[in-house]
């Protein structure tokens, strides 16, 4: 029963469309039917989100995995993951766009690409095992989102607990969760709108658990970069505060997590600094560089899928303008409210 | 494509379909699909097939072909549609690198002319029509996140813009091209890479960032507000 891989694909090949049959064949929040919750069991948000965290720490996987947006585009992978209780390794290698691999030990990452025969070396923000607790703040959480379990359903052929998470204000987008029965893995996630359409999915079109995947292989693979001009991401980490910058009204929920301080891009002489507020789902990053006439010619909003982007110059009389990017999964309002909550402290 | 490199080409969909293909033929057979009309049909027909055998339930692949057609009917017949960006209106410089960028200055109505040397047009062509139907999402989401603040997330849906992009695209709309923008690519990834994950995403949001590719986040520019 493969037939359902790649089934993903076929609903974007024509990638509207397969947009528009999802949105209709989603029940509209509230209708769908309560069903037994088999895992933490009914509307304990707190114990569900415990459960999806700790879901990859003990289990060993291989399967294909696929991105899909409202705007068209579709991106899959096939992903390997090995966790031993105390560390965990993944490798993901694209399928989609420019070849490269990417594997992961915990919260280090070393991006393969292979046409430019070029490695990337970082740190990932999210460290391996419990990404983003800290803030998320549980009780938080259930005040920002209400749970619903729903009917629960097949994905790439496990059974799954799917959970509706209905934000109880405008500020953040909604998400649909398949919890893979046995083990609690998110299998797919979707993102949805304010009327319950969906923005962005992504979801294992297959999944294999207790796949042969060894962690030392993987390791192996992290530290063979033979034949690939290495390359360290040079961010340091800083805090709004020491950039000068503080938050004088904020979207609520929405708490300042990671700054940090990305490198001058190109031809640049002052570094843009990236300010990271997040409510415990959805993340929105704020970057902020001197206004440049010549780079920043226009005021300009976009969205792709789930993703919302704004670009806004600040005005600042004293030590001149500045230019935001606002980037994040959650609504544009929500972007431009946190942009104008912006206050410059030098 | 003679009788025995249909049968062929079917074989292979259907062990794309069983998910047996990798690598290379994978990549052979989904190009190909995109191409052979036939191909495609047998695509769907594995799929309902393999549907009903499990649950008796249909497959919605056939009701996104039949969609897909209306679509392309719809935006031949149409007059109007949005408006692009002129070359040297003070807009940003647009790089028109590949079919998507081309939209630049050209009515939708003549992107459907065939080039005769491309013989991956038509594959082009559905990924085009997506994309003139999420520009045109994006155009009028743009201007619904300037003007209408919280209703903006209920505007962008296809078949909402199938409806406004049929009603001859709105007069004096902000106009909206495909760019290729290395820096906001750079953003954008940065933001997936250290902003992206959050509690729900473990390990999907690394997963999402890692499988994304700089194409699919090729950001959709809309003239300020």
């Amino acid at each position: 029963m493969r037939r359902l891989v790649l089934r993903a694909l076929l609903g974007c090949l024509s990638a509207v469309t397969g947009l528009t049959t999802a949105q209709t064949a989603n029940p509209p929040v509230g209708q769908a039917a309560t069903a037994a919750a088999s895992a933490p069991g009914g509307r304990d948000l707190a114990a569900w989100m415990t459960r999806l965290q700790e879901a990859p720490r003990k289990r060993v996987y291989a399967g294909t995995y696929v991105v899909s947006s409202s705007s068209g585009t579709l991106s899959s992978a096939r992903i390997w993951h090995v966790c031993d209780g105390s560390q965990q390794m993944e490798r993901v290698e694209s399928l989609t766009g420019p070849a490269r691999s990417t594997v992961r030990r915990n919260d280090e990452v070393l991006t393969f690409h292979d046409g430019e025969k070029r490695a990337v070396a970082e740190k990932r923000a999210a460290p391996g095992l419990f990404p983003n607790r800290v803030i998320a703040g549980e009780s938080a959480l259930s005040g920002h989102y209400g749970l619903q379990p729903l009917a629960s359903e097949r994905v790439a052929g496990h059974e799954a607990d799917v959970l509706q998470l209905t934000p109880r204000d405008p500020w953040r987008f909604g998400y649909r969760i398949w919890s893979e029965k046995k083990t609690g893995l998110v299998v797919k996630l979707q993102t949805l709108d304010a009327a319950g359409r969906v923005l962005e999915q992504a979801a294992f079109s297959e999944i294999q658990f207790d796949a042969p995947v060894q962690m030392e292989q993987l390791a192996q693979m992290m530290a063979n970069t033979g034949g690939y001009r290495v390359e360290k991401s040079d961010v340091v980490r800083t805090t709004g505060a020491a950039e000068g910058w503080a938050i004088r009204s904020g979207v609520p929920g929405f708490q300042q997590t990671n700054c940090l301080r990305h490198p001058a891009p190109a031809g640049q002489t002052k570094p843009t600094v990236q300010w990271v507020f997040t409510d415990g789902l959805a993340s929105v990053s704020l970057f902020i560089e001197p206004f440049d006439p010549r780079r920043h010619p226009s005021e300009r909003m976009a969205t792709m899928g789930a993703t919302q982007l704004m670009m806004h110059r600040w005005p600042d009389r004293v030590g001149g303008d500045w230019w935001l990017t606002v980037v994040g999964e959650a609504p544009m309002h929500t972007l431009k409210a946190l942009a104008q909550g912006l206050e410059r402290r030098p | 494509m003679n009788t025995d490199e249909q049968l062929e080409l079917r074989e292979q969909v259907s062990a794309l379909a069983d998910g047996q293909l990798g690598g290379e033929a994978f990549a052979s057979v989904v190009e190909r699909l995109g191409v052979h009309e036939d191909a495609r049909a047998s695509w769907h027909l594995y799929h309902l097939i393999g549907d009903v055998l499990r649950s008796g339930d249909m497959g919605p692949g056939l009701h996104d072909r039949a969609f897909v057609s209306r679509l392309r009917e719809r935006l031949q017949t149409e007059p109007g549609v949005p408006r692009f960006v002129e070359p040297g209106s003070g807009a940003p410089e647009i790089i028109a690198d590949d079919g998507r960028g081309a939209l630049g200055g050209e009515s939708v109505g003549q992107r459907f002319q065939p080039p005769a040397n491309d013989r991956t047009y038509r594959w082009k062509m559905l990924a085009a029509m997506a994309t003139v139907v999420a520009v045109a999402a994006v155009v009028w989401n743009g201007l619904g996140a300037g003007r209408e603040g919280v209703q903006l997330a209920q505007r962008a849906t296809a078949e909402r813009v199938e409806v406004e992009v049929g009603s001859g695209g709105r007069e004096g709309a902000e106009t909206g091209v495909m760019i290729r923008d290395p820096r906001l690519d750079e953003l954008l990834a940065a933001h997936r890479q250290f902003g992206g994950a959050s509690a729900l995403q473990n390990p999907a949001g690394f997963l999402r960032s890692a499988t994304l590719d700089a194409q699919a986040a090729r950001p959709v520019r809309v003239a300020g507000p």
